[in-house]
This record gives structure tokens, sequence and C-alpha cells, in this order.
């Protein structure tokens, strides 16, 4: 931190809020708001006068509430800048009763009441996310009396206790009365790999961090006793299955079992924990002097502007756990799927400290790389706009997952811009425009439709049209090849880059060349690839499922499926019911199909949208 | 918007089974006799179809 703040090339912006990202890779521009300090850091000495005489006194955050603090005050031992802030929640100076005590005290007058929030903009090439986690907040659910009994704490606060820097000067002390405890319990997995009890994931840091608490209580107070109520421990990594041993033979009695039950003596405060030690299958009763529940981690979501998340700012998409989604989980860790930005520490998943500080230098030097070569090469699959058939109507803008669209402007009658450098190019713009106003690079409509007429010229009722994206549907027909699992060759393959791709146009063009069944396949949700685009696919297949049962054609020749690149085993069971499907279908029903479609036309305009052949839009001045 | 108990169909093996659905969250959903994803909300239509499966 310190190097960092000193650092001629870093500017450290501290209590400072992103509160908006515009533009693309290598040209994003961010809208930074600097809250008032109140104490100008240039000129404060630290010199502690003003804390001397401040009259509130309130919780101190950093030390978990175990000891209080000032309402001007330094965060912490080591904040980077060092200098003092005022708390303006908790001042008495901002109240009509202005107290302003630490203005008479402070000599080199450095303390301004009257100070505002900045707001500005800075221009960036990328951006990091490193936003961080919370941890397992054990109130709710209160499993293990840490919100009645005094002597639980979490192992966060046990930490605190326990560093030199903490309220006590670390002497671990008992919160009921300050007497050294003897004997220590930790439970492990508290709110994590539980679905009832918290999260389901395992959070990864626990274990090792409750083995290294045990070492630190064996080597400060040899007497004492630590016993660890576990499910299992999670040693992996570089010597930390050292570490584990040496927390054994320091005498740290590890027991496999958490426990059902925590009651306390209310007269000594002492702990009585009920647990079944399933090795041994016996139930054993354990008093202790306190108990340090290892709370698991979870992921913060972080306000911009008071109304959206960074996640919205950013683009950003969760997996089912809610960290964030890399573009690749294991060929790009660190990059979110929208180029320049990346990500760093707990924000992507739970890690310890050494996975973060890694992580960071990636994500450093990902972001180096890209601004040291000066300029970005972009595939060439990107969106291209037709101003013609557009009518400004800003459906491209909205759907677009990676916010490269900059919407159209009716008033001003001006065209959406397309931001190439920042398409990804899934498609998702071009097949929901009513217009046909976009088209997609490589795969352009009349390119995707020649393949759909390719594959039916010949015996169509013998075929099953199914579109794959690129990274996992299509994959998974590789992973299904590769694996020498055998599928009915009815099947033949569209790929496009996303399912997002899948114009309806090919659905019902393919339903109208006499394809018996389309199958439109893409990623899982938590894998898209292109953020939410599977969800507009989605949307899009339940749509021409309505608009199937309206016209009397079975919805069920329209199947819809996410597999992934590895699921090769799925892509195959898929495809043999497909074709199953396929032999139910008659060759009356396509004759029927086609003379409907035929009727109908490719689509119908629904009640928000205007008709086709309206009055073409006038030349843009653009 | 609270969610509501909905009825989902399976396109692939006609399966009935309820959701707990809010019409603007778009989720992944899987049939769960069959795992396939061709679920969609019953319509009157699909209601007088029959049930069960085809298979």
């Amino acid at each position: 931190m310190m190097d960092a703040g000193r650092h001629p090339q870093i500017e450290l912006l501290v209590n400072s809020q992103v509160e908006d990202v515009t533009g693309f890779v290598g040209n994003y521009r961010a809208r930074v708001r600097r809250r008032a300090q109140y104490v100008d850091p240039a000129v404060c000495t630290n010199c502690d006068d003003c804390v001397a005489v401040c009259p509130v006194v309130v919780p101190d955050e950093y030390q978990q509430g175990l000891s209080s603090r000032k309402a001007i005050y330094l965060p912490f031992p080591q904040a980077v800048p060092s200098s003092y802030t005022l708390d303006a929640d908790n001042c008495l100076g901002f109240n009509p009763i202005a107290c302003g005590k630490c203005l008479d005290a402070c000599d080199p007058k450095c303390i301004d009441f009257e100070a505002r929030d900045q707001v500005f903009d800075l221009e960036v090439g990328t951006v990091v996310v490193a936003t961080g986690m919370e941890v397992y907040d054990p109130r709710p659910n209160d499993e293990y009396g840490y919100a009645q009994f005094e002597n639980v704490i979490t192992s966060m606060e046990f930490e605190r206790l326990i560093c030199a820097g903490g309220p006590s000067e670390g002497e671990l002390v008992r919160p009921s009365d300050g007497r050294l405890p003897r004997k220590v319990g930790f439970i492990q997995c508290v709110g994590s790999r539980s679905v009832q009890r918290g999260v389901p994931y395992c959070s990864n840091f626990c274990c090792m961090n409750t083995v290294k608490e045990t070492l630190l209580v064996a080597e400060h107070y040899p007497d004492a006793e630590s016993t660890v109520f576990y499910l299992d421990i999670r040693a992996f990594g570089k010597g930390f299955e050292d570490l584990y041993r040496r927390s054994r033979e320091a005498g740290v009695r590890y027991v496999r079992g958490l426990p059902g039950r925590v009651e306390e003596d209310a007269e000594t405060g002492d702990l009585a924990v009920h647990v079944q030690n399933t090795l041994t299958g016996e139930i054993e009763e354990h008093r202790l002097d306190l108990l340090v529940l290892a709370v698991g981690m979870v992921p913060r979501k972080v306000t911009a502007d008071g109304t959206r998340t960074l996640d919205e700012i950013l683009s950003l998409s969760r997996t089912s756990d809610g960290f964030v989604m890399e573009a690749h989980p294991k060929l790009s860790p660190v990059d979110a799927p929208t180029r320049g930005l990346y990500f760093a520490g707990t924000v992507e998943s739970p890690k310890d400290i050494k996975d973060s500080v890694t992580q960071a230098g990636a994500a450093a030097a990902r972001s180096g790389n890209l601004l040291g070569a000066g300029e970005v090469r972009i595939e060439a699959i990107t969106a291209m706009l037709d101003p013609d058939p557009c009518r400004l109507c800003k459906i491209c803008a909205r759907v677009c997952p990676f916010n490269a669209i900059e919407q159209a402007d009716k008033k001003a009658n001006r065209l959406p811009v397309f931001i190439e450098a920042g398409c990804s190019g899934c498609g998702t713009c071009a097949a929901e425009c009513p217009w046909d106003a976009i088209s997609m690079r490589h795969f352009t409509d009349e390119q995707v439709m020649a393949q759909i007429d390719a594959i039916v010229t010949d015996d169509p009722m013998e075929k099953i049209v199914a579109f794959a994206c690129n990274w996992c549907s299509y994959a998974g027909g590789d992973m299904a090849g590769t694996s020498r699992l055998q599928y009915p060759p009815a099947v033949r393959l569209v790929r496009t880059m996303c399912s997002g791709r899948v114009d309806q146009k090919f659905i019902w063009h393919a339903l109208r060349a006499g394809a018996p069944v389309v199958l439109v396949s893409g990623c899982h949700f938590s894998d898209c690839h292109y953020i939410d685009a599977v969800t507009w696919t989605q949307k899009r297949v339940e749509k021409a499922w309505t608009r199937m049962e309206k016209l009397g054609i079975r919805p069920e020749r329209l199947q819809l499926e996410w597999i992934s690149a590895a699921e090769g085993q799925k892509f195959a069971r898929v495809m043999r019911e497909l074709d199953d499907l396929r032999r139910q279908v008659t060759v009356e029903e396509v004759a029927e199909t086609q003379r409907i479609l035929d009727e109908a036309g490719d689509e119908e305009p629904t009640a928000d949208e205007p008709a086709r052949g309206r009055k073409a839009r006038q030349p843009a001045g653009v | 918007m609270a969610k509501e108990t909905k009825t989902f169909y399976c396109l692939r093996c006609q399966e009935r089974f309820p959701v707990d659905y809010d019409r603007k969250e778009v989720v992944e959903r899987s049939c769960p006799r069959c795992g396939s994803n061709s679920v969609r909300l019953e319509t009157a239509a699909a209601a007088q179809r029959p049930h069960g499966s085809t298979g």
C-alpha cells in the first residue's frame, strides 16, 4: 500500500466511488465521486490533538466493533495516505448544535467543515474491478449462539483480538470478562457449504485461516487448548498440508463433526458445545472458554450512484454463486467478457491473499499489455448497421450485452452508433432488430440461410437443423465426437458465435424449407460468453413457440437446449431424442407448416412495433 | 413483483410441473423428468393437449 501510494504512476483515490463508466476498451470514461474528507491530508500532521478533544465515541469498524473510535479518526494505523478523516454521520459539528472542538484544537488548521464531495471524470484505457467481498453474517441463523453469547466470536473478530495492532494489543481475551481463554474452539464452514444455512460453495480460505489461528494460539499461549470442529479440512496448496500437520503436532485437537448445540453457563460465561464425532460415532461435550466461528465469504454488491450497481454500470454478469463471471474460467480467468475490464481478488471467487495477489498481478499485466500495445486488435465478427432500414427504435442498444451501441435519437434523427472496439460479435442486436437493419460480419442473414438451404435441399425429412453456439454447444458436439459418442447423422449443425444470433427468421426459414425439427442450442446461463445474450435467445424462442401455437404448428418441433462444451454425453443424448421427435413428424405435417408459413410470412409485428413497410425514415443528418 | 406458482410443460416429454415464476425474471429452466430445456409456460392451448410422457 505504501509502495502504491509513493509510485509516480499510481494515483490513489481514497474515499472515492465510481458512479458511472462509459466508453469502450482503451477509451473508458469513469465518473468518480471523491467524498469530502473534511481534513486536508497535505496539511494534517497526525498530531492526534483533534481526537483527544472529540466528544463522540462510536464503535471502530476496523476493529470489528471490539473497540471504539472518535468521530474524527485515523481509519487504521497503516492507512495510506496517513491522515485523519471526519465521520460526518456522527460528528456533532454538522448538527444544529455545532461542536467544533477539533477546529479549536487543530494547530495546522487542516479541518474544514465546508468541504464538499468532488465529482470528476477520468479517462482510462482499462478498468480492474477489485471490490472484494463480505464475510457471512452468522446472526440471522444464529445456530451457534453468536447473537446470544458474548464469548462466541467470528474469525474476523478473533483476527483483531490476536493481532498486535488490535484492540487488546495482541492479548487474546474473552469479550465477557477480559480473561485469557484456556480452551478455545473453532467451528468450520459457518455459512459455507450449506444451501440451508448460508451459501452452497466452499469459501476456500477458512480452513487454512483456522489452522493458522490455532498455531498462533499454541505459540502465544502454550498452555491453551484448541479444538477444531470440521466437516473436512481442505489443505490444498503449497505448504498448507505441512501447516496442518504442524497444528496437529502442536496439540490442536480436530473433531470431525459440526456442533448441534451450544450452551452458555450464565455465571461464568463458559460454553458447552455438543457434537457428534463422526469418526467415533460418539456424542461429545466440550467445555470451552471461547468459541470462534470460521465464517465464510459472500459476494459484495457495490452500489455505484445510489440507483445502479457496479454490475449494471460495467455490464458484469454473475455466476449462480453471486461472484462475477470471467470471460473464460481457464483461458481468461482475469478478463471480464467486456474487453478492457479485468478482475482481481475475491470479487471473482473466494480466494486467499496469495491467490488474490497473483490474480491482481495477472490483471495488471493483462491491462499493461493492452495499454502498451497502443492499439486494439479486434475480431472481424462485429455488427454493421444499414442506415436505410433503421427506424431508430433503440432496441439494438437495449439488448447489447456490452453497451457497445450508443442508442439512436429519434428527435435528432440520429442513427445508433456501433462501437466496433466494444462489440464482441454475439449478434443479439442483429437477431432482435425488427427492421433487418443490422448484419453480422461473417454471419450475415444470407450466409446463415444459405447453410439452412444446403442442409434441407435433399431429403429434408431426414434432417434436423440445429443451431449451435461456437463456445459451448458446438464444442459439446466436438466433445461428443472426440469421445466417440454416437448420435444420429440426421443432425446438421449451423454454427453461430452465440445463440443470441439465431434470428426468428432463421427458424421460420428452416421450417418453411421443410425441416421437421429445429434446435436452438447455446451455453448454460452461467456460462454465456456474451454476458446475458443467452437470455435473449430464450425470450426469442419463447416468442417463436407462442407464434407456432397461434399458427397451428406444433411448438415441439422447435427445441431449445443449453449444452456446455464439457457435455458431450448430453449433446449425444439430446440429438438421439430429437431424432425420435423427427420420426414422429409426417410429410403432411411439414407440408401444412410450409403452407401456413407461406401465407403468414416471416414475422408479425407486435403491438409496440410499427408495421413494416411504413414510410422510410428521412436520411439522417449524421 | 412477487413470484407465483405456475405450471410449465416440457416440449420434449410433455411433463407438467409447477415453477415459481416471475414474468420479468429470465432464468434457465429444465424439465424435472427428462432434463430438457424446452420448457414453457402452459398456455390454454397447451393445457388441452394430452398430459404425461409421449415416450
